[in-house]
């Protein structure tokens, strides 16, 4: 096999392979911006009822969208001043930039139209037709071009998400696999568990004993009874019968 | 956490009676698993059912045989997932208190069932303390709370049945929590002794 085209070819595959990771994460990212947008939303509206409103911000609440949480949230915090500068200033430029490049679409297309009477007898005579048939051409030639790329963009996007999607499916099920047959991570999840239950067991029975002892003090109190520091001991018998009862550690350790 | 009593020679409880909100809490997550095991036990009966078209089948034969409608109607009704429910009720404790002297719940909180004299709990040991059981329920609870002032700690149910309720671990009641309550609570009388000692200037009180 030719070395360059064994080389471009496993290029492509690398590339393929990182622009579907990046379409699956932009995809992604954006479907979580949206739930996190809703989220807010809803969590900004519900903390902020109508009823605690002053008549500016009854105003606000009258708006719509995100200029009413926005609002909102400036008023929460004066000393954060700065923050919210750099924060507005930052939407302001985004929101500039695109009102300029749309100003300067408008503009141009203005241009072309006031100057088209103009210049229609210079690009339809005799003299500019070479020019004119050759920037038709290379018009043409680009536009193929753009439409080539285009196609070639629309099977690529799919075929690499795709090769994406099942690389990461392939990763996560060998690790899971691998975590799943790995002896000394399943013994220490059954230790960790068990030690956890252990430990909540040990800490109710603890907390119950003392309430015991609790409850008896506070009724004692209450109907005007002697305390009873110490209870009397139980026959031999009865204490034989209080043999240890395993702990979920010991269960695990002995099956 | 997890404290080792035996190495540093403490004085534990284990074998001691043990107290009302023990007993109450096993009792509690008793009837949490017996509510569990009736809810699914239901469930799934009714989701076999559903799934095989038992109703289906059974009334069909409901209408060859007359008499099995009386018996899918009475299998229908609430008062036979009553009879089950007590049924259920009743067994678990009697089977596990007869078996092993505690049940689920009384094995997490760690406290047993013993016999005044010692030695395994009988079946008739057991039955008499269910009975003592509701007994104890019908009189407002008060048997119940009996063990709060029994210097045995023996509710009704355990002095008709001869046992006693012990803890089989070593029970250990957290000192600072029993010293820093008993503070509280003397705080709190000496507060209100003071007041009804102090006589307003008025001298009524306002």
């Amino acid at each position: 096999m030719d070395f360059r085209s064994e080389r471009t070819s496993k290029l492509r595959k690398f590339t393929r392979l990182v622009i579907g990771a990046l379409s699956l994460g932009i995809d992604g990212i954006t479907g979580n911006i949206d739930n996190w947008e809703q989220s807010a939303v809803e969590k900004t509206n519900s903390s902020y009822s109508k009823e605690n409103f002053v008549e500016e911000d009854a105003l606000v609440f009258s708006e719509t969208g995100q200029v009413e949480i926005y609002n909102q949230l400036i008023q929460d915090k004066d000393q954060d001043t700065l923050k919210y500068l750099f924060i507005g200033l930052i939407f302001d430029i985004q929101e500039q930039i695109s009102g300029g490049f749309h100003r300067f679409d408008l503009l141009t297309r203005r241009a072309g139209m006031f100057s088209k009477p103009y210049l229609k007898p210079i690009y339809s005579s005799k003299l500019a037709s070479p020019i004119m048939k050759r920037f038709d051409r290379l018009v043409t030639r680009g536009e193929d071009q753009v439409n080539q790329w285009i196609e070639l963009g629309k099977k690529e996007a799919r075929f690499d998400k795709a090769v994406a999607e099942a690389a990461w499916n392939e990763r996560i099920d060998s690790s899971v696999s691998f975590l799943a047959a790995d002896a000394e991570i399943q013994e220490l999840v059954q230790s960790q568990s068990a030690n956890l239950l252990d430990e909540v067991v040990e800490e109710t029975r603890e907390r119950t004993v003392s309430a015991d002892n609790y409850l008896e003090t506070f009724i004692r109190t209450i109907f005007k009874r002697k305390q009873r520091w110490e209870l009397p001991e139980p026959p031999q018998e009865v204490k034989a019968q209080a043999e240890p009862i395993r702990k979920p550690t010991e269960i695990i350790k002995y099956r | 956490m997890t404290r080792n009593h035996s190495s540093r020679q403490v004085k534990t409880l284990r074998g001691q009676y043990a107290g009302f909100i023990s007993r109450l809490l096993a009792f509690i997550i008793d009837l949490i698993i017996i509510n569990f095991i009736c809810l699914f036990t239901v469930w799934m009966i009714s989701t076999v059912s559903l799934v095989i078209q038992g109703g289906s089948i059974l009334h069909k034969l409901g209408e060859t045989y007359g008499q099995i409608n009386n018996f899918l109607t009475f299998l229908s009704s609430p008062l036979a997932y009553s009879i089950f429910y007590v049924s259920f009720f009743v067994g678990y404790h009697l089977f596990f208190w007869t078996i092993a002297g505690q049940t689920p719940g009384k094995a997490i909180i760690g406290v047993k069932i013993v016999p005044l004299k010692g030695g395994r709990l009988r079946l008739r040991h057991s039955i008499i303390r269910y009975i003592g059981y509701y007994i104890s329920a019908f009189s407002f609870g008060l048997g119940f709370f009996w063990i709060i002032f029994d210097d045995r700690r023996m509710g009704w149910h355990d002095k008709l049945a001869k046992t006693h309720v012990i803890y089989v671990w070593d029970a250990m009641p957290d000192e600072n929590f029993l010293v820093t309550s008993m503070e509280r609570i003397n705080k709190k009388r000496e507060a209100v002794r003071s007041m009804l000692k102090k006589k307003p200037p008025g001298g009524s009180i306002k």
